[in-house]
């Protein structure tokens, strides 16, 4: 599944570590960069490469939140659930957007377009409630409305 | 060596120990989950905090001291982790302190969040340190109303052996560092984190390693069960009887759990030369045989053609009547076979019975394997020394492992000689004609080319004399004919003998040198290398070169050891089963028809305890100086008794069968691999009629003797015991193996974890708190027993048999673990472990085949051809191809033959 590119790649970085072993978290985010997300056949190929069980990089894969095991959405949303949006009713908002969405957080709608994960902060607290979209786009001072727009135009993009 | 004082308690101990342990010196018994005395400690789970300080120091670095002179204690302001933190000098440890106290509750109730305490229905209930240490030190009760339980899965397979409830773990991650640790399948892992974290396996099949059932017993709750086990019964209710393991020639020692007269389960019984705590899968779940419904409960007399049900004196005085007949004509008409499963009281009667009684030297165990004696004179010899430990060989230890493959064949060997390697620093140098797991291990792994196993060997022994790395004086002292052997290994310099096995010079001399200069070293050699010998008798003289050269012998850690296919093959050796060898391996003046002769219609009467020829002998059964030899089949003699447990191929051609009892429901001695003399106990009542085979042969040897001038009394035996005294009053090698003496070693049973004891009293043991207990005796070599024995060194011309030919491929034969054969086949649960028979390929071999791995392919040698799977892999080398010999319809492959592969 990984291009031959990435594979070259990854055999690179096993040269920059005494043990190989160590090249296991680098060579994840690259797959993750090269495929989108962490499929089990990428988990096999890395772990002949990196010289580990398809076990052991399963586990390392899934203790750190930011490698995907499973397809995400075409789009991610990070919602802040820290204090400071809370205090800011992002709770309320939070169970709102579930609705809209169809599913809770940590999930990915049925369509396939959106995976709505909770966050914590986001760093934008002055203009809490806060969402990420994608990685880029900072949403602040949300409100209701505003979610219904992102909610379509990201279902139509 | 520093002075910890505990609770008051002071003691001496190494650098190095942990606070844990030092405190088990002292009788203080310190709580832990994660911990494990066998494996690296990572203090997870914070059940051991204990109160830590050491002595103040003042700026100049002396100690401060009080008023009284006493030193002033630094305490740490937080607990530590006691089984993590190492002992100090002058340290000092509250284990008694109310905020201990205090800790440890808050860490149960802790883990109790989460946990469902169904200790009713849940196997470890009884023997469950959450429980016990729950009942000590846990709150009595939870803060927690039972609704905000957390809940999981109760019932996630993990592979087709181990059952995972997900409720009960408490994340102290023993199974997965077992795995990784001991095993080294690391086939197990956490997945997610915090309380979603999980155990699970990615591994195809699921939990794929030969060791998984040890993970039951380490789990410290009942989050792994077996699935053979699970729910069928309280283990209070279970009794342990001490045993030994009935399959591969490890020995392990083991608990028979018996419950209404079946095995409920078998867990390991420790002992630290042999299996330390673990067993293999096999030899923890293959147990059903023992139980089964098609054992023979009667014995059965053949009327009208028909085997039909008989009384035992029936039975016994029909054998005596024809054997009698048949001997007064020609006792040589009369041939025995006993299988190396067979205890030694059985095989010291029978051999008695052939060779006292009948007057015949017809005896072999060699049914089903074909390798000729190897080792019977090598092992009396040179056989490892006493108190050789092959799971904690050291630094100052060399293993050369030749033509052997543990993990399939003596798995507990295998683990524990990894260990040896990877956390004792022991070198391992393994050779052999493929790569086996072993040699993942090994310091200088070496593949020769199969059939140049002898010229391997010369190599070493003549890099070693090229740069004199020869023990010149052992050899002055104890090895004749020095100099003779030299002259006749001149032409065979290290460069001819790399050419001749197929092996690097530079790696020969590596592997000659790291031998050779070890304080300490071993041969261990296994099937591979036997059939090797078989055809190229260099083999063992160069075997015995390379230790007397070197003068590794007669000393724990040096010498020789065999790995042997059963729990009792060193015994078959040990009481003369060969046609040319009797009892105590002694050389006999009239040699007897072996095996293979018996069985193809050389004798009138055939006696087969315990092994079954019929089934293994109708077809090529092996390669004599690389030809193959054929067998058509089990010859059927005039009068043919079978004693085994089953109603057997050969049993179903028999004039008389005879019911004998398994393992498990009579005791007796197993001799290991090792020559290790171990005694068993019974844990089940007979099924039916059956008796222990050492009871069948002594009546018929008493109805042999009656009105002859044998005296009768020597067939008189009221119990096995009886005769392991003979044996030992009577058998050089055995001598001093009382019953007495060797049931030091199990009178002993170690309690485990809140397990009751023999004595009825509740034992609270934590798993931490293992010691030495029982060892077995093996018998001493002639190395060791003898010093002033003289060693003669005998030159022998390599003769390498395997060409290659082109569009053929020489054929290496393996075993696998997991078989269908008479045991196996009868424990369900192992039965997708068994493999389809396959054919491992080199793939540059398989490219030219036109193959891809799991290709469907036809193996043909002389007029039989097998269809099979192909397992293209870097396994075998170039020109060689691997099947295993005991899977479906691949029964007597003969090692060495050369085959054609052709796609399907
Ligand atoms: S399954 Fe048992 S051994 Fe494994 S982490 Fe859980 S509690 Fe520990
Ligand atoms: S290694 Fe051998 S003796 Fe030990 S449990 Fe397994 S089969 Fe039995
Ligand atoms: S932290 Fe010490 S036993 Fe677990």
């Amino acid at each position: 599944m990984l291009s031959d590119n990435a594979k070259s790649e990854i055999q690179k970085l096993l040269t920059k570590y005494p043990n190989p072993r160590s090249a296991v978290m680098p060579a994840l985010h690259l797959a993750q960069r090269e495929v989108g997300w962490l499929p089990d056949e990428v988990i096999q190929e890395i772990a002949d490469l990196v010289g580990m069980s398809k076990t052991e990089v399963n586990s390392v894969a899934t203790f750190y939140t930011m490698y995907a095991r499973a397809r995400p959405g075409a789009h991610t949303l990070l919602f802040c659930a820290d204090l400071p949006c809370a205090l800011r009713g992002a709770e309320d908002l939070l169970a709102r957007l579930e609705r809209k969405l169809g599913c809770r957080a940590g999930e990915t709608t049925a369509d396939g377009k959106i995976t709505l994960h909770k966050a914590e902060c986001l760093g934008g607290c002055n203009h809490a409630p806060v969402m990420l979209i994608d990685g880029v786009e900072h949403v602040q001072d949300l409100t209701d409305e505003k979610l219904d727009e992102i909610v379509k135009r990201l279902r139509e993009s | 060596m520093p002075q910890v004082t505990i609770d008051n308690k002071s003691v001496d101990v190494p650098h190095g120990t942990l606070i844990v342990e030092a405190a088990k010196q002292v009788g203080i018994e310190i709580p832990v989950f994660c911990y494990h005395p066998k494996l690296q400690p990572v203090g997870m789970c914070r059940m051991c905090l204990v109160e830590v300080g050491t002595p103040k120091r003042g700026k100049d670095g002396q100690i401060e001291r009080d008023a009284n002179g006493a030193p002033v204690i630094a305490w740490m302001p937080k607990l530590q982790t006691a089984c993590t933190t190492v002992v100090s000098d002058g340290m000092m440890v509250r284990t008694d302190t109310a905020q201990v106290a205090d800790a440890r509750r808050a860490i149960i109730e802790f883990l109790l969040t989460s946990h469902p305490l169904d200790c009713p229905i849940c196997d470890k209930g009884g023997e469950c340190p959450l429980q016990n240490l729950t009942m000590a030190y846990g709150p009595g009760q939870s803060r927690f109303p039972v609704e905000s339980k957390f809940h999981n899965e109760k019932r996630v397979p993990l592979g087709d052996l181990i059952m995972l409830d997900r409720e009960r773990c408490i994340q102290c991650a023993r199974c997965v560092r077992f795995q990784t640790e001991i095993a080294d399948d690391p086939v197990l892992g956490f997945a997610a984190r915090g309380r979603g974290l999980e155990i699970v396996t990615l591994s195809d099949p699921p939990f794929d390693s030969k060791f998984s059932g040890n993970t039951i017993d380490t789990c410290p709750v009942g989050a792994l069960t077996s699935r053979d086990f699970r729910l069928s019964a309280r283990v209070w209710e279970v009794r342990d009887y001490p045993s030994v393991c009935a399959h591969c020639s490890v020995g392990c020692n083991l608990w028979i759990g018996e419950r209404d007269r079946t095995i409920k389960r078998i867990v390991p019984r420790e002992n630290e030369a042999v299996n330390e705590i673990w067993l293999c899968d096999k030899g923890r779940f293959v147990h059903h045989f023992a139980t089964s419904s098609e054992r023979l409960t009667q014995p059965l007399i053949r009327r009208n053609g028909d085997l039909q049900p008989a009384t035992w004196n029936q039975a016994l005085d029909l054998v005596a009547t024809r054997l009698k007949e048949i001997q007064q004509h020609d006792p040589n008409a009369v041939g025995g076979l006993a299988g190396d499963r067979a205890s030694n009281e059985d095989l010291y009667l029978f051999q008695k019975l052939f060779r006292r009684v009948i007057g015949s030297n017809n005896l072999d165990h060699r049914v089903g394997w074909s390798a000729a004696n190897v080792g019977a004179d090598l092992i009396r010899l040179y056989g490892a020394g006493i108190g050789t430990n092959l799971g904690a060989l050291a630094h100052d230890t060399t293993a050369l492992v030749l033509g052997a493959d543990p993990e399939e064949e003596q798995p507990v060997i295998r683990l524990r000689l990894a260990r040896s390697a990877r956390v004792f620093g022991a070198t391992l140098i393994v050779a052999n004609g493929r790569l086996t797991k072993l040699a993942k291990y090994a310091k200088q792994s070496v593949v020769y080319r199969y059939g140049g196993e002898s010229a391997f060997l010369l190599g070493m022994v003549r890099a070693i004399i090229d740069e004199n790395l020869e023990n010149i004086e052992f050899i002055r002292a104890r090895v004749a004919n020095f100099d003779a052997f030299k002259t006749a290994l001149a032409p065979y310099t290290v460069e001819r003998c790399a050419e001749l096995s197929g092996v690097n010079a530079d790696a020969l001399r590596n592997a000659a040198r790291a031998f050779a200069k070890s304080p300490d070293a071993l041969i261990l050699y296994g099937r591979e290398a036997m059939f090797a010998q078989q055809n190229d008798p260099a083999v063992a003289s160069g075997i015995a070169t390379l230790l007397l050269i070197t003068g590794h012998v007669g000393r724990a850690n040096n010498g020789l050891v065999a790995l042997y296919p059963h729990n009792n093959s060193t015994g078959a050796f040990d009481f003369g089963f060969l046609p040319d060898h009797g009892l105590g391996r002694a050389q006999v003046e009239s040699k007897g028809l072996s095996a293979r002769e018996m069985t193809c219609g050389k004798v009138r009467a055939l006696y087969v305890m315990a092994c079954d020829p019929a089934l293994t002998s109708d077809s090529l059964v092996g390669t004599q100086q690389g030809e193959s030899v054929r067998q058509d089949g089990f010859v059927k003699p005039e009068f043919l008794v079978v004693q085994d447990l089953f109603l057997t191929e050969t049993a179903k051609l028999a004039d008389v069968v005879l019911p004998a009892q398994s393992f498990a429901e009579r005791e007796g001695t197993f001799t290991n691999t090792e020559r290790r003399v171990q005694l068993f106990r019974a844990a089940l009542k007979p099924v039916g009629e059956a008796k222990p085979d050492w009871w069948i042969v002594a009546e018929i040897g008493k109805r042999l003797v009656s009105g002859s001038n044998l005296k009768l009394e020597t067939w008189d035996y009221a119990h096995a015991l009886e005769i392991t005294e003979e044996i030992a009053a009577s058998v050089p090698l055995y001598k001093g193996m009382t019953c007495a003496a060797l049931a030091e070693n199990v009178k002993l049973p170690r309690p485990r974890s809140g397990q009751g004891n023999p004595s009825g009293e509740p034992a609270q043991i934590a798993m931490g708190e293992l010691e030495n207990i029982s060892s077995g005796k093996m018998w001493a070599s002639v190395a060791e027993s003898d010093a002033s024995a003289k060693f003669e060194l005998v030159w022998k011309e390599p003769s390498s048999q395997y060409s290659v030919v082109s569009n053929q491929y020489v054929l290496a034969v393996a075993r696998s673990l997991y078989d269908g054969g008479t045991l196996a086949s009868r424990t369900k649960i192992v039965q997708p472990r068994v493999p389809a028979p396959y054919v491992e390929i080199n793939s540059q071999d398989a490219e030219e085949i036109g193959i891809a791995n799991g290709a469907r392919v036809r193996v043909s040698f002389d007029a039989r051809v097998i269809q099979v799977s192909a397992r293209v892999n870097g396994h075998v080398p170039p020109g060689v191809v691997l099947m295993a010999n005991n899977l479906d319809g691949t029964a007597a492959l003969p090692m060495g033959a050369r085959v054609k592969i052709e796609k399907v």
